[in-house]
């Protein structure tokens, strides 16, 4: 077992990959934050994506959600369709879900609110419309909240949580759905960055409660949470993917060992 | 719907209740509250303006139904500015596109007057939703101090077209042609009837954006200024929904704009200046953005305001409006209304229940 590009190009033609990107190159000036970057998920799995701070991960998270665009080059399937230059919320509607690194909720409504509006706006993708399927989607959102235990806090304001609790709403967000039109592929960045050690262990709970039926990519420093979590994880070093692979395969890899685990770190 | 209760007063509320000396007043005050963010104070406020009708003199009738049509603008850019964060300066051009629409469009139906006076501003209405909806899909691609300038840049391109276009008469303006019959309800004896219909005019513009704050495009307009990148993300195509909030707002404003132009049977490019746009915003501003009737109370105090100081300092009665402008910055940044709702619910109710339960008592 070696590297994504190849499973996009031979073993799994056949079979239709969640997200395949491929090629995926993009440049600030003359700065280039990734160079020919390929990276494919795959259903039920967990894809970490690490590397040192600039190396390009949520720029590449940016490309697949449609934030941003890549150079011509380089083109991204979601579940066999084309979405290189289609925009966001077409995305979106095609059963793509993500989280930011710092926390973009709608601070002026209450959570239960926001996550209505998430719920309601990939019900979408299954032909809903603004009005219908109003009971379903406040089940899916006492659902969503019981699962990041703030349930009893619904009517609570966004602006009025902690950095903790908002990073669980936006998990929450990221995964919620009603049971026809939940999200199959989840880019999640940096869901743990800031939570303290209770909310840690909630969110990564809920990570893994969640990725059964979905491909999920993930950006994440706390390495322990990535490999604990991740199935397969690609390192990204200054806007190159370097290696792919399971846990001990990137950790075998001296490239990886050089640019980013501190010394001895690794040694797990 | 469920995202109706996506306000700030929810959670003022719910603080409120855990604290048990105060649920008898919080429940009072949630009473009022809702009564005062919703359409209830027409209830208080048609009255005086219909009865205004038969015991007003004229002159005051006509600065009567100018406040009305700025409340009705107002109230407009409001839900622009104060909802969707899209600072507009360029209402004014709108507002004139429906007033020389009215003027050139009247005398074309020789109905009955009433309705096809009705009928006219409805389709200057119409024009002036067009136009910003044409004026939108660009102008909505920029944000905040781009969008200001885009609009502004509007505004202006609309004063000049109005000024140097021989169809519209120069900077004199043309006069309203309507029917002779149509001339009639708006002439002189007649100018209750006109008065009558902007008063009603306001009170439906009252409804309408009490509905639509209150309705799931109200939400989202909301949403889209507050993280208009995680909208997208959610499925939810933010330029469309931006469109239809300018393009309702244009054709209010040409709508109120038809009003304007009944008022003195005469249409002139002072209508579309930048002057016109900028005191929009200084009326949300002022009363309270983000606020039903915010706007409308902006509106109250800048042509009140006016009517005063014009009389005392003719040619810069603006220095009033400017100095009242920064003493609302400076001490009440959220606007007029809101330190009215602090001062006579709020503060009030809370010092009467701190007198019942003193213990000195």
């Amino acid at each position: 077992m070696t590297l994504g590009t190849e499973f996009a190009g031979t073993e799994f033609a056949s079979e239709v990959l969640p997200l395949r990107a491929e090629g995926l190159t993009r440049r600030f000036g003359r700065f280039t934050a990734l160079r020919s970057v390929s990276v494919s998920l795959r259903q039920n799995e967990i894809h970490g994506l690490i590397g040192p701070n600039g190396a390009g991960k949520t720029t590449l998270l940016r490309l697949l959600g449609g934030q941003d665009q890549p150079e011509r080059g380089g083109e991204i399937w979601l579940s066999g369709q084309r979405v290189t230059h289609r925009a966001a919320w077409k995305r979106a509607r095609l059963g793509l879900g993500r989280s930011f690194q710092r926390a973009r909720l709608f601070t002026d409504m209450t959570i239960a609110d926001n996550l209505v509006l998430a719920i309601r706006g990939r019900s979408f993708a299954r032909g809903g419309n603004y009005t219908s399927g109003g009971a379903q989607i406040r089940q899916a959102a006492e659902r969503a909240m019981a699962e990041v235990s703030l349930a009893e806090r619904s009517n609570e304001l966004v602006r009025n949580l902690s950095h903790g609790e908002r990073r669980l709403v936006e998990l929450a967000m990221a995964f919620a759905g009603t049971a026809d039109s939940e999200s199959r592929v989840v880019l999640l960045d940096e869901p743990l960055a800031g939570l303290g050690a209770g909310e840690t262990v909630q969110a990564t709970e809920v990570i893994r409660r969640n990725k059964n039926g979905r491909a999920v990519l993930m950006i994440e420093h706390d390495l322990d949470a990535v490999f604990e979590l991740a199935d397969r994880i690609t390192v990204l070093i200054a806007g190159e993917a370097v290696v792919e692979g399971t846990r001990e395969e990137v950790l075998r890899d001296p490239r990886v060992r050089a640019a980013y685990l501190p010394a001895g770190g690794a040694d797990r | 719907m469920f995202l109706r209760s996506a306000t700030r007063r929810n959670s003022v509320r719910q603080a409120a209740a855990s604290d048990a000396s105060h649920e008898s007043f919080t429940r009072l005050r949630n009473l009022a509250s809702r009564w005062r963010d919703g359409p209830a104070p027409l209830v208080f406020l048609l009255p005086p303006l219909l009865v205004a009708t038969w015991f007003v003199p004229d002159y005051d009738l006509q600065r009567l139904a100018k406040f009305l049509i700025f409340a009705i603008l107002a109230m407009g850019l409001d839900f622009l500015a104060g909802r969707g964060h899209l600072v507009s300066l360029g209402q004014a051009g709108f507002f004139a596109i429906g007033a020389y629409s009215f003027a050139l469009l009247a005398g074309t139906c020789d109905g009955e007057p009433l309705l096809s006076l009705l009928l006219g501003m409805l389709v200057a209405g119409l024009i002036a939703g067009g136009f910003a909806c044409l004026a939108g899909v660009p102008a909505l691609r920029t944000r905040g101090v781009y969008f200001l300038m885009v609009t502004l840049a509007l505004g202006q391109m609309v004063f000049y077209a109005l000024h140097d276009i021989p169809l519209f008469g120069g900077s004199d303006g043309i006069f309203v042609c309507a029917s002779p019959r149509a001339i009639e309800v708006l002439s002189l004896s007649g100018s209750r009837v006109y008065y009558l219909m902007t008063v009603a005019s306001f009170g439906f513009a009252v409804l309408l954006f009490w509905c639509l704050r209150r309705s799931f495009f109200g939400t989202l307009l909301g949403a889209s200024a507050t993280a208009e990148v995680r909208l997208a993300a959610l499925g939810y195509a933010v330029l469309p929904i931006r469109l239809a909030a300018f393009t309702l707002v244009g054709a209010v404003a040409g709508y109120a704009g038809a009003l304007e132009a009944m008022r003195f049977r005469f249409v002139n490019p002072e209508l579309a200046t930048w002057h016109l746009s900028g005191l929009l915003l200084v009326m949300v501003i002022l009363g309270g953005r983000n606020r039903l009737w915010g706007a409308v109370l902006g509106a109250a105090l800048v042509i009140g305001l006016e009517d005063l100081l014009v009389y005392w300092f003719p040619d810069h009665w603006q220095i009033g409006i400017g100095v009242l402008a920064v003493v609302v910055a400076l001490f009440l940044p959220n606007g007029v209304l809101f330190f009215a709702r602090r001062l006579s619910f709020r503060r009030l109710g809370v010092w009467l229940v701190r007198q019942k339960e003193s213990p000195l008592r």
